[in-house]
């Protein structure tokens, strides 16, 4: 049956099919759109199709004459169906983003030209001066569709609060009427949807059940890590289909990765350290049901669409029910039954705590990095505050983002930054809010974890969802609870698996001043033994050192099964270490008990030619290179032959690039560097 | 689209970001003004009913529709100045100082770009103006006379060039009150330097510039602020003026034609070699410190629209 309406008509050109009809609320969003050009907000779960909202959209107001459509998402990409979808539509869809190859040149030319109808950007990309001053004068010459994904990232009351949402906010609130704004979510409570509807001055709103019947929903108290990871490996096969595995930092990713790989699982991995191109193989990887299940932090969020997840593990407790909510939503969409288990490990609260700790950088921080740059005429660079400020790069980029966002700071070119016009004063108020709101959310979580009552009727509370009823389905309703006891050797298994985490040290190849160091200087690629405070040897070593004051044998043999396994050439034949330090004798004892069982001689000839401040005080390269430059000298004759050069913990290698130049300068044969902890990087 | 009169008249008069069509200038969008009365009206339309609803010519009529069409790269790029501390506003802004409205009428500038203390506005202002380079004589008229306006509870207004400018501001920033600035260069650029940067921040300014954030110094730019100077100043006095040429020449004797400023010029020592042929073109002549500010005789109010009538008359 044909139809004259040209929504319609769009609508089964999009899906294929002759007799497509809308979902509930999908032709009143897009006449809303396209025939008043008003401001709509949707909220309903993952899969409604607001993506065929916009499209159609997007297609019938570009045959009114209307610009480009602007779609804000935290979305990396556009997904390839999505893409294809556009096109069914006659639709030219474009990206642009770090990963992908568009340069702004070509977004430029092509817009100009008019050859793009949907263009995707993340909601940093505003901020962004090449597109502020090159791209935003060409796509917002003419009115368009606005359209902002996750707009629940707006409100403040919200779980996923984003600075960078504040300022959509304030543009679409100064914007004359007449241009049509989309924004849509799939999680938002009432009180949410209350404070996005003020902000967007949306007229209208199309609000669905979030709720989700075919979730079964349990929990799983298993507080060690070891034991988590033997209950997915026993269960997760059981579980049908595909699924996600969340969990909350990288580290744990890799760790439940290589756990379940070398138990013979087929999984994938997705974090925010891993390539784009490998972040989108993982996706496809799950997309095509290619591996069981994706290992994945929170970086993989919204980052794909696929109909059938079988089932949702969480390793660690998400931050808020919203969040969970979030994640979970997305399974069960076109199968009859997902499993959820939710699983409270004894590490997640403190890492959750870092996390709202660090969401903010601290007021001093601020306020030094605000004095260098009200001070400057211009701009400074990320690299000159490097050079003043004894902070961390990252820490440094960190505040610059929140001056950036709250307009006491614009970033004008790559990585320069100048004072602005606008007034400054520490948001100690509105830390203190979201603090607590982190606070209530975490409570929730855990009130979650301990209702005895239906899990979905929960979270359809915390969400004001109109369907309260039982679902019949979880643990609680079903009676079906789930156990964590596992034999001891299971665990040991587990813990010792968990251990196995040694990484290379790579070799500094450049001064600080970025001048070369001379191949006869460097050191060889090294190798360190665990992660700081890793759940496994980096706990160990953690204790040894802050606690014991002594490294134990254990670590010892453990450092030399690691140099076993990696038989470095030509092999060292004698073994010296960095100088004490304010770690007292630990690490010169540890080397002496280190040589004997790798049966070398011990020679401790490196010592300080003067005092060195301790390197974890000096918080980026620059500080760190300069604390411990022409620190160290010999004392005695060097023995011929390549040494392990050991030391306890690695941050920057600086102090090993240093002490490795002068065994060399001295005679030295390759220095190879041995740790037991590496402390640098993320959580 | 429903839009403000105050919006529409920014997207029409737009200096702060190019689309790549150009702007109306003053005496376009006056004359647009007067066939419209509400240019708000003009929005949503296309060129062609423009030109046939208003009587405009077509090239007018489609660089109005496009203007308009624009208000999304507007708004982009004044989400981003207002974000920044600059903000942005049309004649019909409450924040616009009726005094400019007042004093120049249709050739007050139709928006100005705005930062730091705006309600340094509301308090009566003086002018003080001259030359770039001069001598100590010279500067020390310029401070006296900051002083005698800060004590008289007044606000010191002028160009932040250097010499004159900066001497008359310097001082009453001594006296720890707030001074108003019309710089030559775009705020943003002129902002660049620590210092004037932090008085923005201190609330001790309020900079006033019709011109985009990043204009760079020209000398039109520098004889087109001189007028707002003298605009919002209930007086403005010339410490130094070069005869028959110059930038504070050229203001002085604009303002003393034009009738939309009392002009008061110094005569004592320090003075500069015009100043005297000031006087000849109906500035009053101030010889002593005491005459400084002192209330004009209603004979020699210059700016007072009954007596522009009655020249006429007569």
């Amino acid at each position: 049956m044909s139809s004259t309406d040209p929504a319609l008509q769009a609508l089964r050109r999009l899906t294929g099919q002759p007799d497509s009809d809308f979902r509930p609320g999908q032709r009143e969003s897009i006449s809303a759109l396209v025939e008043r050009k008003e401001r709509v907000l949707v909220v309903q779960r993952t899969g409604w199709g607001k993506s065929a909202v916009y499209f159609i959209a997007s297609q019938l107001l570009r045959q009114q004459g209307f610009g480009t459509t602007l779609i804000i998402s935290p979305l990396l990409v556009l997904m390839d169906n999505q893409i294809a979808a556009a096109e069914k539509l006659g639709l030219r869809a474009l990206s642009i983003n770090s990963a992908n190859d568009v340069t702004v040149d070509q977004l430029v030319s092509s817009l100009s030209n008019d050859e793009v109808d949907v263009l995707l950007i993340s909601p940093e990309r505003l901020a962004n001066p090449q597109f502020a001053d090159r791209v935003m004068p060409l796509l917002g010459r003419k009115p368009s569709l606005i359209v902002i994904d996750e707009v629940h990232c707006i409100s403040d009351w919200g779980h996923d609060f984003r600075p960078d949402y504040r300022r959509i906010a304030q543009m679409i609130s100064s914007l004359p009427s007449g241009i049509p704004i989309l924004g849509t979510t799939a999680t938002a409570n009432d009180r949410v949807v209350k404070d996005v509807t003020d902000q967007l001055g949306a007229v209208s709103i199309q609000r669905g059940p979030l709720r989700r019947d075919s979730l079964a929903l349990s929990v799983l108290h298993a507080p060690t890590r070891a034991s988590r990871l033997v209950w997915i490996d026993k269960h997760l096969n059981q579980l049908s289909g595909t699924g996600i595995i969340y969990c909350l930092t990288i580290r744990d990713a890799e760790k439940i990765s290589k756990f379940l790989r070398d138990r013979g699982h087929d999984v994938g991995t997705y974090h925010a350290d891993m390539e784009p191109s490998d972040r989108d193989s993982a996706v496809q990887l799950l997309l095509g049901n290619r591996v069981k299940a994706l290992v994945a932090t929170l970086a993989l969020g919204m980052g794909y669409d696929k109909p059938d997840v079988g089932f949702v593990i969480h390793y660690q407790l998400p931050g808020s029910v919203i969040t969970y909510y979030q994640q979970v939503g997305r399974a069960g969409r076109a199968i009859a039954r997902a499993d959820a288990v939710l699983m409270h490990g004894e590490e997640d609260i403190d890492i959750l705590d870092y996390f709202t700790s660090s969401a903010f950088p601290p007021a001093e921080t601020v306020s030094a990095i605000l004095k260098v740059l009200d001070a400057t005429k211009g701009a400074v660079s990320v690299t000159e505050l490097c050079d003043d400020l004894n902070l961390r790069e990252s820490d440094i980029e960190n505040v610059l983002k929140h001056l950036t966002v709250e307009g006491a700071v614009q970033r004008l070119a790559w990585k320069k930054y100048q004072r602005t016009l606008s007034p400054y004063t520490f948001p100690v108020d509105r830390i203190a809010k979201v603090n607590q709101s982190r606070v209530s959310e975490k409570q929730q979580m855990l009130d979650y974890l301990a209702t005895t009552g239906c899990r979905m009727t929960f979270l359809s509370n915390a969400l004001d969802d109109a369907d309260r009823q039982p679902c019949g389905k979880c643990d609680n309703c079903s009676g079906n609870m789930l156990t964590a006891s596992f034999g001891a050797q299971e665990i040991a298994d587990a813990e010792r698996l968990l251990r196995q985490g040694y990484e290379p040290i790579i070799a500094r190849k450049q001064w600080s001043n970025r001048a070369s160091i001379p191949s006869g200087e460097r050191c060889e690629d090294g190798r360190v033994l665990s992660r700081w405070r890793d759940g496994g040897f980096g706990d160990v070593v953690a204790h040894a050192k802050q606690v014991d004051k002594r490294f134990s044998d254990e670590l010892v043999a453990a450092v030399v099964a690691m140099i076993t396994d990696w038989r470095p050439e030509p092999f060292p034949s004698w073994v010296t270490c960095v100088p004490a330090s304010s770690s007292g004798n630990l690490v010169h004892d540890y080397a002496q008990r280190l040589a004997t069982a790798l049966n070398l001689p011990f020679k401790p000839i490196v010592i300080k030619t003067r005092a060195v401040a301790r390197q974890k005080s000096m918080n980026n390269s620059s500080f760190q290179a300069s604390n411990v430059a022409g620190a160290f000298a010999i004392s005695s004759p060097v023995p011929k032959g390549s040494v392990f050069l050991v030391d306890d913990l690695v941050d920057s290698r600086w102090t090993m690039t240093e002490v490795g130049a002068v065994l060399r300068r001295a005679g030295s044969g390759p220095v190879f560097p041995v740790a037991l902890s590496l402390t640098t990087g993320r959580g | 689209m429903n839009i403000s009169a105050s919006l529409a008249t920014l997207l029409l008069t737009n200096r702060i970001v190019d689309i790549g069509v150009k702007p109306l200038s003053a005496r376009e969008f006056w004359s647009v003004k007067r066939s419209t009365v509400d240019v708000s009206a003009l929005a949503g339309l296309n060129a062609a009913e423009v030109s046939s609803r208003f009587g405009m010519s077509m090239e007018l009529a489609d660089r109005i529709a496009l203007l308009f069409d624009a208000a999304i790269a507007f708004t982009a790029a004044r989400e981003q100045l207002e974000t920044s501390g600059i903000r942005v506003r049309s004649y019909l802004d409450p924040e616009y100082p009726p005094r400019l409205s007042k004093a120049l009428g249709d050739r007050s500038p139709i928006f100005l770009l705005m930062a730091g203390n705006p309600s340094l506005l509301e308090s009566t202002m003086r002018g003080i103006v001259g030359s770039r380079s001069v001598g100590t004589a010279s500067m020390e008229v310029a401070a006296v006379a900051a002083r005698r306006a800060v004590k008289r509870g007044d606000v010191v207004t002028s160009g932040l060039a250097r010499g004159i400018d900066q001497t008359a501001m310097g001082a009453a920033l001594e006296e720890d009150v707030g001074i108003v600035g019309l710089p030559t260069e775009g705020i943003r650029r002129i902002t660049q330097d620590p210092k004037l940067r932090q008085l923005v921040l201190g609330n001790q300014i309020c900079l006033l510039s019709p011109y985009g954030p990043d204009a760079p110094f020209s000398v039109g730019n520098a004889m087109g602020r001189n007028k707002l100077i003298y605009g919002l100043a209930e007086s403005t006095l010339v410490v130094t003026s070069d005869l028959e040429t110059g930038g504070t020449w050229s203001g002085a004797v604009e303002a003393l034609r034009g009738r939309f400023a009392d002009v008061d010029v110094w005569l004592g020592d320090g003075m500069g070699d015009g100043n005297e042929a000031l006087v000849d073109k109906g500035a009053r002549p101030i010889r002593e410190y005491d005459e400084l500010w002192s209330e004009r005789s209603p004979e020699a109010a210059a700016v007072d629209s009954d007596a522009e009538q009655l020249e006429l008359e007569i």
